[in-house]
């Protein structure tokens, strides 16, 4: 598993937003995107993702495992996200929001048995049942990126993970969430303004805000 | 000679009634099978009743269905305008419409009705043409057999005897009891139809039968003749329900409110209406019906058919049934809706005279007698004219 | 270039809505439009009038009192729009959130349900001189053995209409408030407010307000557009000599001579500029209010904590709100059953079946005939509303600063303008199509009406949601439409089953367009109750008026109810508690 960006660069009404870069991440391997605000860190995220808007152009190449993702639907690329809010569905519960993204190839009994054990690594033994809205906001958040992975996405993004939450349960958390990406043996894109976001192995890209 | 053209006369009616006994049976014999959507007012259940129980006989007499579409007589004329201005020249919406006045007129005037066909029907040698002029002229219109008599209406006052002692006998002695009894009284508003009448019985009472108001507006000194309406009405107005600053619109609305006790006197344009209101528990049993020593307006209301109607066949066969002694007499009986037949008595074979006879007249129906003296309406003119006139006066 | 083809191909039902439902709209409104103003300049070929003049204008202006009636209907119109406004508002600062707004959320579904024509009855029948409470003033005193001189309603100031009016929309706001109030996170913004030591009031009036408002503009548009245009509870409420312009233009078009449809056309002409014309002032003067307020707030206009009024006020408006509709009620709920009622009785003299008995026989047809229609109008309309409103999600994605609400314009435009007018021209292009009297033509005239109030009914909400969550889903399933039906429908569904409501009651109510269009062949239990109000049996009226009821009735609590109960255990969709 791989996922790489070739001389890319997303310009508006004809100005870069960026001086173009290349990015090669492995499986299980992380990619830190830094820069300052307004230098389209995110808007990086929504052309992986597939929903650039139109007003935006790119040029230079999307490969995640070696195949060319630009021209497939959101749907269909195989990319999972986790933004800063937690995004979990209010009208669902623990195991709804779970199931969710879980590929329908697997039996119901299968699928619980996932839920089950993905919540057990987490520290959120029996939570199968419980309203999202009675939940503080580390157990959302990592209810959230379960949800993510147990999609089985091809690559994952991080966009801003940490900044909601607070100091003490920030480290925590980012430990965590690192960790999981490595079990799940997949590549990270991270977008973030805080360099102590960024773990030491990650591969780094700060963006050249190019002025024209 | 005189004798020899009588002779001729004779051959040629002779000759005329058998092939319109013929035209008839091919009318009913088209007929079958049609249905006619019969465009009348839907407001009272009596009537929508009995139009039910018509509708029931046709059906079972000449194979006809009859829908009763509950509209308002300007909807159906407008539908019938919406169709000719699209040129929709038949298969037309409407086949029938209950309809008098200036909507009869308007429809008349604007090429929008079937044509003469009243004199086909085996019903119209019983109606009382001769007495009942009205059925002949509506709103002083010739009717040209455009339109089928259907019932009779006469302005009534109707009033609550146990809060009223002497109910007035006229004009003047009206507006003494309204300001005697201030907000007690009321009429609705021009041009709404009971308001108009209103104001042409009381020109006329106050005319003293002044000849220029059965010719056309344009010939009269307006001003003039309307002088004492005007200064009648200037009094009236403070005196009546709400300081005259309001009005009902339409009677309808004023019997509600003699119920409620609001206004003392009220008015209506059937003479049966309070008898058959008794009846059915709408208005007090102290309730009962007066008109002016001068005599009232009287009228007609009819049945006509559009230029465009879908079935004209059906619709003639359930308008000559409707004009029948058995239909008459049901619609005359104030239990079921009480109202008065346009039919002649004389003209009737004996044993439909003795249906009409033993008719429940109703404990608050004035006899016929007392009925007897209406009032021409003014020349159709008028109308607009006292219409507008009012309007300038108290409609702002 | 590429994508936008891309785009298109992936998207096409989506493309292709806004087009669907504007053609829709653009015949009726088209003809109905040109069906109302060639007359009104003088072109009625029906009456053989083909000569374009200013006559129908001149004619209306020299109608006597025309001039009043204008400034009656501006007054009562604005009157009660502004009133019903401030009652809601009023009621969303004093109780929002608590218990007692949780009664009155309850309570909404039946005042909303009432016909309106219904309600003025009710109104009537309890505060004018005879009615019900003058009949418990009078338990207590001779002095009112017959009914008083006074003048409590149709008074010819319009005051009882003002009332009845705002009476009816006051349901209405606080409804679309209801399904806005989440987005808004009024709660958090209260509590924070408070926590900077900030009254409720303040919070409101700086924070939340102008924000709420923003939300329910558009259907506090068609309040001001219904008030201006209303016909029914202006001639049962409304004064009489004049009426107001609406009622005029109804007494014009019902004028045997057909003259008057010109002036009546010139009229509903006049009523649809004073509409546009108030309503973009009202759009105008938005933002000069919006830099007032910014310039008040940074001054510093601040209330300290005092006694909170608007409680107590809220209190009272609410109880009495709900009060008189449920008096109204009871008041038509009565007379169904009375079969002698006069005053000064409290209480019918004798009860009876008889009314109810009389109309039984005849209700099936018209019942399952109103039935379908709204069921059918309201289901196409909510359909065509969701296709355009994820059209404009997607333009929005290709271009972020796309302004979707001047897109729409067009779906309002039939509120605008009475439909006596508007349906003339359009029966007459019906019948020259030979597409009259038939069903299908009547579910169209249907949605014409029935659109425009489940878009701006549903717009709002729909608008505010967070189209993350439709991403996240998107890549989480790799299937758009799960993501849709299981996530985006479903935390729409509250607002979703209002506008289905909401276009459902609006169909039922349709008088016009089912005589017009049907050319009388399809019998509603709106045209049977008209046709009954327009005689005097108030029995009979009150039956109908309480078969009008049933169906949005219970289409209205399923709206409110079905949520509840599927979102018993998320507390996040409990309407109330966000």
């Amino acid at each position: 598993m791989c996922f790489e960006l070739t001389d890319f660069q997303i310009t508006l009404n004809n100005e870069a937003l960026f001086e173009p870069f290349s990015l090669h991440i492995k499986a299980g391997q992380i990619g830190a995107i830094t820069g300052p605000s307004g230098s389209g860190k995110s808007t990086i995220l929504s052309d992986i993702l597939g929903v650039l808007p139109a007003i935006f152009s790119r040029s230079g190449n999307i490969r995640l495992n070696e195949k060319d993702i630009t021209g497939l639907p959101t749907g269909q690329r195989h990319v999972g996200i986790f933004f800063q809010d937690d995004l979990l569905f209010p009208h669902l519960n623990v195991f709804e929001n779970l199931v969710f993204g879980i590929p329908a190839k697997l039996s119901k009994k299968e699928k619980a048995q996932k839920i089950s054990s993905a919540l057990s690594h987490a520290g959120l033994q029996g939570f199968e049942k419980r309203d999202i809205a009675t939940l503080s906001g580390g157990q959302r958040a990592r209810i959230s990126l379960l949800r993510t992975l147990l999609s089985e996405p091809k690559l994952i993004l991080l966009d801003e993970p940490f900044s909601k939450l607070d100091e003490e349960l920030r480290d925590q958390f980012r430990s965590w969430v690192f960790k999981q990406i490595q079990l799940q043996d997949i590549p990270a894109v991270l977008v973030t303004h805080d360099a102590r976001d960024i773990p030491e192995s990650a591969v780094k890209i700060e963006l050249e805000v190019s002025y024209a | 000679m005189r004798v020899l053209i009588h002779l001729i006369g004779c051959l040629a009616m002779t000759a005329a009634a058998t092939a319109s006994a013929e035209n008839w049976q091919s009318t009913v014999t088209e007929a079958k099978g049609q249905t006619v959507y019969f465009h009348a007012w839907g407001g009272d259940e009596n009537i929508n009743d009995y139009i039910q129980w018509a509708a029931d006989e046709v059906k079972d007499q000449y194979n006809i269905t009859v829908r009763h579409v509950k509209n308002v007589a300007p909807n159906a004329v407008s539908q019938v305008l919406a169709e000719k201005a699209a040129g929709k020249n038949s298969g037309g919406a409407v086949d029938l419409i209950w309809i008098n006045g200036e909507n009869f007129a308007n429809m008349k005037e604007a090429g929008l009705l079937y044509g003469s066909f009243t004199q086909d029907l085996p019903n119209y040698q019983f109606v009382d043409t001769e007495n009942k002029p009205t059925t002949l002229y509506d709103f002083t219109v010739p009717v040209d057999n455009l339109e089928a008599p259907w019932g009779m209406a006469q302005l009534v006052f109707m009033y609550d005897s146990e809060m009223v002692a002497n109910h007035p006998n006229n004009a003047s002695e009206l507006l003494s009891f309204a300001q005697s009894n201030p907000g007690r009284f009321t009429y609705p508003a021009p041009p709404a139809f009971h308001g108009t009448t209103f104001i042409k019985q009381i020109l006329l009472e106050l005319g003293n039968g002044n000849e220029a108001l059965f010719s056309p507006v344009d010939q009269a000194d307006f001003a003039a003749v309307t002088a004492p309406l005007w200064r009648y009405l200037d009094q009236l107005h403070p005196a009546m329900w709400q300081q005259g600053k309001t009005f009902t619109d339409g009677a309808p609305r004023m019997k509600q409110l003699l119920n409620d006790g609001e206004i003392f006197i009220s008015l209506s344009f059937n003479p049966f209406e309070a008898s058959s209101a008794i009846a059915n528990g709408e208005l007090p049993d102290t309730i009962r019906t007066y008109i002016h020593e001068a005599g009232t307006i009287g009228n007609t209301h009819f049945v006509t058919i559009p230029f465009n109607a879908s079935h004209p066949e059906a619709a003639m066969v359930f308008a000559n049934f409707l004009m029948s002694p058995q239909a008459q007499a049901r619609k005359a009986n104030a239990d079921i809706w009480g109202d008065p037949t346009v039919l002649s008595m004389t003209k009737l074979n004996s044993s439909d005279r003795a249906v009409f006879n033993a008719l429940p007249k109703g404990i608050a129906t004035l006899s016929n007698e007392e009925l007897a003296n209406v009032l021409r309406e003014p020349h159709a003119s008028w109308v607009e004219a006292l219409e507008a006139a009012w309007l300038q006066r108290y409609g702002n | 270039m590429n994508t936008f083809k891309r785009l298109a191909a992936r998207g096409t039902l989506f493309g292709a809505s806004p087009w669907i439902t504007t053609s829709i709209f653009l015949i009726p409104v088209v003809v109905g439009l040109l069906g109302t103003w060639l007359p009104a300049f003088g072109w009625l070929p029906a009456i053989d009038s083909r000569r374009f003049s200013l006559a129908p204008w001149q004619q209306l202006f020299a109608y006597p009192g025309a001039d009043s009636a204008i400034v009656k209907t501006l007054v009562t119109g604005l009157g009660a729009s502004a009133l019903a406004l401030l009652i809601t508002l009023l009621i969303l600062i004093g109780l929002y959130p608590s218990k007692i707004f949780n009664q009155i959320e309850r309570s909404l579904a039946p005042l909303l349900s009432m016909p309106h024509a219904a309600f003025a009855i009710g109104l009537g029948l309890l505060i004018m001189p005879s009615g019900w409470l003058v009949r418990l003033l009078a338990t207590f005193t001779e002095a009112l053995s017959t009914p008083p001189l006074w003048t409590t309603f149709q008074d010819a100031q319009g005051i009882s209409l003002i009332f009845a009016l705002a009476l009816k929309e006051i349901p209405f706001l606080l409804f679309m408030s209801l399904a806005v109030l989440p987005t808004l996170k009024a709660k958090q913004t209260l509590a924070l407010a408070g926590s900077l030591g900030h009254s409720k009031r303040y919070a409101w009036t700086w924070l939340l307000l102008p924000r709420l408002y923003k939300q329910i503009k558009l259907p506090f548009y068609a309040v001001v557009a219904y008030s201006l245009t209303v016909v029914d509870i202006a001639m049962i409420a409304g004064p009489t000599t004049p009426p107001t312009l609406a009622v005029l233009v109804n007494q014009w078009f019902y004028n045997p001579d057909f003259q008057y449809r010109m002036v009546g056309a010139a009229g509903a002409t006049l009523l649809l500029l004073i509409n546009v014309v108030t309503l973009l002032v009202l759009h105008l003067s938005e933002k000069p209010l919006e830099k007032l307020r910014t310039a008040m707030l940074n001054k510093g206009a601040h209330h300290r904590k005092r006694f909170h009024w608007e409680t107590p006020a809220a209190i009272v408006a609410s109880l009495s709100l709900i009060g008189l509709y449920i008096a109204s009620i009871l008041q038509i709920l009565f007379w169904s059953f009375a079969s002698r009622w006069r005053y000064p009785d409290l209480l019918p003299e004798h009860f009876s079946l008889r009314s109810w008995g009389r109309i039984f026989n005849r209700i099936e047809e018209p019942f399952f005939c109103s039935f379908w229609l709204a069921v059918l109008s309201a289901f196409i309309a909510l359909v065509l509303t969701i296709l355009m409103l994820e059209n404009e999600v997607r333009i929005k994605q290709r271009k972020p600063g796309f302004d979707a609400q001047r897109s729409v314009l067009i779906v309002y435009l039939p509120l605008l303008i009475p439909q006596i007018a508007f349906l003339f021209g359009f029966q007459v292009f019906l019948i020259q199509t030979r597409l009259d009297a038939n069903f299908y033509s009547l579910l169209w005239s249907h949605c014409v009406f029935v659109i425009p109030y489940v878009f701006l009914t549903l717009s709002g909400p729909y608008r505010k949601f967070d189209q993350r969550y439709s991403v996240a889903a998107v890549t989480l399933c790799s299937c758009p439409a799960k993501s849709f039906w299981k996530v985006k429908f479903q935390i729409l569904l509250r607002p979703i089953l209002y506008a289905f409501a909401t276009g459902f009651s609006v169909s039922i109510a349709q008088y016009l367009p089912t005589l017009f269009v049907g050319a009388g062949k399809f019998s509603t239990i709106t045209t049977e109750a008209v046709a009954m109000t327009s005689g005097s049996d108030r029995r009979l009226i009150a039956v109908m008026a309480l078969w009008q009821q049933i169906l949005p009735l219970i289409i209205f609590l399923l709206a409110t109810l079905v949520p509840s109960l599927l979102f018993k255990n998320r507390k996040a969709m409990q309407q109330s508690s966000i």
